[in-house]
């Protein structure tokens, strides 16, 4: 509350000018009458009435003080200034991480149902001219609202945001909104709960900075960390590792459950801050495993864990030639049967489950592998024909085969010219330039991979992600499983589907929450941690797992800050809600009052 | 003379005359009954003869019947003693029209009086005007109105106070022409002087603006007999409420005192017209007939 011009409040020496104007106008018209007596009575007895009674008889003098006052207070433009926000343009950025799903009290109110609260109240303080923006922070940046206007379309669209379980990328929320607000003073407000002033230093943002990160008073959360089942030929054995982020040790209860069985159930005590891991020997087999936290807490998300069995055998490797002893060294790694070759001819038979690795050296080998009805993983040869390399390798976005590889910092020297043929069936899924460095495919019915450069040509054997693209690589080439393992919330990424076709995406509860088109779309994987399958037209099921982020498991909140930005207070709190319009309707409608008493006082 | 009465209600005045419940005595032979046995042709009754008595008065036809001395009395006549006590003071001139009115009917009483013989006073309650005293006869009605238009209002003069000196003692019927704006208990004690024998009837006479007053603003008001005597009146609906409830209570109070010890009252005022007054107001309370 404040008053624009104050100095017009010097008008209030015309109140007192009219009230002096009234103490001396009482000059009163002169008029003889016949008779004073019942004018005495009356007046006596006007004497003897209430104060207000008499005040009536000053009704005109009290509106006309009204009148004028309310005109000065009018003038002097008085307003509510309602801590605004700073800034033409205000970008909000909500956090939609799935911590943010975290109850923050007892009636179960989440971070984020208090997070899209305080936008609100926010929206309230903002002026009708300044430009809002809305960022929805999750693994991407989303932009739900450009600079808008519309105070109606801002709540409707707040109110709608929904969590979107991934993992909260800050920077780039960040970015954006500091892309967001160039050329225009702005202002940013953040409503997390791990925003910290690292990140914010990080971004370099000069503006107004609110970093409102929603804290619980108490945090009992356990979460399971992570769950794996490990099958050999005599058993399944499950591994639990749980964290406790309270300040006190916990008790909880685990049930295992096989498939929709509950195998095992089992108390554990957590001590304050640290983790705890829980073995379960002889699982009986399933496809999938679940592992459950019975007791509530604050955050549920992470109370449940789902590891899908590796029961299927491995595959049996075939080596034909001379095979990177890299390569070989992962092949044992992984656990698989492996079983050399010179030629081709010296194997007789292909076991159940094989999958063949070669190196293209001779051209005997070549038309003997064409014709070959089994999967392959193709190798180059150092003898082939080189081809030099300009380009920066790029990969194939959303490749199921790089998925958790990092090939980015892969550096191959020269590529070797390819064997196979060209057919449609075959996908490059690396290459620099046009020349194509990985590709994968079909041929007669059997998938195949190969490398179109040496290994020795390059530095992979020697990075974290060559191994993992082996295993996917062996994973791609055995075919498919029962199950499509795991994903994050809303991946997006392709499946190494059999048959195409429409399948139904169904969730534990047994509905259907989406239809795929697997010739036409890349898999996203739903929003919401669990279990679901995909349904074909035959009744296939294949199950998949979203799963929560890691760092999505510590629900521990950073403590709010905000910064001023390096060209603040330039358009401060200047949120004022004038209302003098007001002043001048009700000194409008004294005015009609005055005049209506005054009419009335004539007619008497 | 034709302003205060016309002629066609000096006619029609004629024909009426004051009634009185008080037997007449009088000076005078009038044409009123007396309760005094007298010498008018009327008869009255008989009576034995004691000595002393006038002998021509005895009846000698019942002598001679009955050989008794009887005499034959008549009834007296007499003349009626009206006075009419016109109020002068400045109030009842403030207005024109009130003061016309006041002085129309004194002169129409006065007119009905002499019509019908009476003896007829009319005191200005007043120093300056002279007095029309003890006129009998129609003959006196044109003197008696040129008189009334001399009459005027003065601020020295105060009615009630000065009543009871002006009282005529011999008066039988009076009538009272003021607007009895004074404290009733005031003006029921100078009453009750002036009727010591005499029957006393009040004409009460208001304006229309004293009824109902159409003055608005802040005022001062200045009583008329009184330059001092001022009072600040903003004047509101309410206030005017008020008065006109006062002066009802103010008009009721003195009625009804007057009804008490005996006076005739009628209230009127100058919106009626003179034959309203005197044919309605006053035949209805049976003053005349």
């Amino acid at each position: 509350m404040g008053i624009l011009f104050p100095s017009f409040f010097g008008l209030s020496i015309f109140i007192a000018g009219l009230i002096i104007f009234y103490m001396f106008k009482k000059e009163y018209t002169q008029q003889v009458v016949s008779s004073n007596l019942l004018w005495k009575q009356v007046m006596n007895e006007w004497q003897a009435t209430k104060w207000w009674k008499k005040l009536q008889r000053q009704l005109l003098l009290l509106l006309q003080i009204l009148f004028l006052f309310f005109l000065m207070l009018a003038l002097a433009r008085p307003y509510v200034s309602s801590e605004g926000i700073e800034g033409e343009h205000v970008i909000i950025i909500i956090d939609s991480s799935a911590s943010m799903a975290t109850v923050i009290d007892e009636i179960g109110t989440t971070r984020f149902a208090k997070a899209k609260q305080e936008t609100l109240s926010l929206l309230e303080k903002r002026s009708r001219d300044q430009a809002v923006s809305i960022i929805s922070l999750g693994a991407k940046p989303t932009l739900v609202m450009n600079r808008e206007l519309n105070e109606k379309a801002l709540k409707k669209t707040v109110e709608e945001l929904t969590i979107s379980y991934e993992y909260g990328e800050v920077k780039q929320a960040l970015s954006l909104a500091k892309a967001l607000s160039q050329q225009q003073s702005a202002s940013i407000y953040v409503f997390s709960d791990r925003i910290t002033e690292d990140d914010w230093k990080e971004s370099q943002i000069q503006l107004p900075f609110q970093a409102i990160n929603i804290d619980t008073k108490k945090n009992d959360n356990i979460s399971i960390i992570t769950f794996g089942v490990n099958t050999n030929r005599e058993k399944t054995t499950g591994v639990v590792t749980l964290k406790n982020e309270s300040s006190q040790t916990q008790q909880v209860t685990l049930q295992f459950m096989a498939d929709k069985q509950i195998a095992h159930t089992e108390v554990i005590a957590i001590d304050a801050n640290s983790q705890a891991y829980a073995t379960v020997e002889a699982l009986p087999p399933a496809t999938y495993y679940r592992v459950k936290i019975v007791e509530e807490d604050q955050f549920s998300l992470d109370n449940v864990a789902y590891a899908f069995s590796s029961i299927e055998s491995k595959s049996v490797l075939y080596l034909i030639g001379d095979i990177n002893p890299f390569l070989q060294k992962v092949f044992i790694h992984l656990g698989h049967e492996i079983i050399q070759a010179e030629k081709l001819e010296d194997i007789r038979e292909f076991r159940k489950n094989s999958i063949i690795v070669a190196t293209l050296a001779s051209p005997e080998l070549n038309q003997q592998i064409k014709e070959l009805r089994q999967p392959l993983f193709l190798l180059a040869s150092t003898k082939e024909e080189v081809l030099p390399l300009k380009n920066k390798i790029e990969t194939k976005r959303n490749e199921e085969l790089f998925a958790y590889a990092d090939v980015n910092e892969l550096f191959v020297s020269q590529a070797r010219r390819q064997k196979l043929p060209n057919n449609k069936l075959i996908e490059t899924i690396m290459l620099s330039g046009d020349v194509p460095l990985i590709q994968k495919g079909e041929q007669n019915g059997h998938r195949f991979v190969q490398l179109l450069f040496a290994i020795q040509d390059s530095d992979w054997s020697l990075q974290p992600s060559f191994p993992i693209f082996v295993y996917h690589t062996l994973d791609f080439l055995k075919g498919e499983s029962t199950h499509l393992g795991y994903f994050t919330a809303n991946e997006e990424r392709q499946l190494p589907l059999e048959t195409p076709g429409i399948y139904k995406l169904v969730d534990e509860s047994e509905t259907v929450i989406a239809t795929f088109d697997s010739n036409s779309e890349n898999f996203q994987a739903p929003q919401k941690p669990g279990l679901y399958y995909l349904l074909d037209n035959e009744g296939q099921k294949k199950y998949l797992a979203v799963t929560l982020d890691d760092r999505e498991k510590e629900i521990q909140a950073q403590s709010s800050f905000s910064k001023g930005g390096a060209e603040a207070t330039m358009m401060i709190n200047n949120v004022q809600s004038e209302w003098w319009p007001w002043l001048l309707l009700v000194a409008f409608i004294i005015l009609l009052i005055e005049w209506e008493v005054y009419r009335r006082g004539i007619r008497v | 003379m034709t302003m205060l009465l016309p002629s066609d209600l000096r006619v029609r005045l004629a024909r009426y005359q004051w009634q009185t419940t008080q037997m007449k005595r009088g000076i005078q032979k009038g044409s009123r009954r007396s309760k005094m046995f007298g010498s008018s042709l009327d008869f009255s009754d008989y009576r034995p003869y004691q000595p002393g008595d006038d002998v021509r008065q005895v009846d000698w036809n019942v002598y001679a019947r009955t050989k008794r001395h009887y005499i034959k009395r008549f009834l007296d006549e007499q003349e009626l003693s009206l006075t009419i006590y016109l109020d002068c003071s400045s109030s009842m001139g403030l207005e024109e029209k009130k003061w016309q009115t006041a002085k129309a009917l004194t002169a129409a009483i006065a007119h009905i009086g002499l019509a019908n013989d009476d003896r007829v006073s009319i005191i200005p309650v007043s120093k300056r005007n002279v007095p029309f005293l003890n006129k009998k006869g129609i003959v006196f009605s044109k003197q008696m109105v040129q008189q009334i238009e001399m009459f005027k209002s003065s601020v020295e003069d105060r009615f009630f106070e000065q009543l009871p000196q002006f009282r005529q003692p011999k008066s039988m019927l009076s009538f009272l022409i003021s607007d009895c704006l004074e404290q009733v208990d005031e003006m029921i004690k100078q009453m009750k002087v002036l009727q010591a024998h005499q029957q006393l009837r009040v004409v009460h006479l208001l304006s229309e603006i004293e009824l109902t007053p159409t003055m608005s603003g802040d005022l001062q008001l200045i009583n008329v007999e009184q330059e001092t005597d001022i009072v600040q009146v903003s004047v509101n609906r309410q206030v005017l409420k008020q008065y006109e409830q006062r002066l009802r209570q103010h008009c009721f109070t003195l009625e009804k005192q007057c009804n008490e010890r005996g006076i005739g009252y009628i209230q009127v005022n100058t919106a009626q017209s003179l034959e309203d007054i005197l044919f309605f107001e006053m035949r209805k309370n049976g003053w005349l007939a």
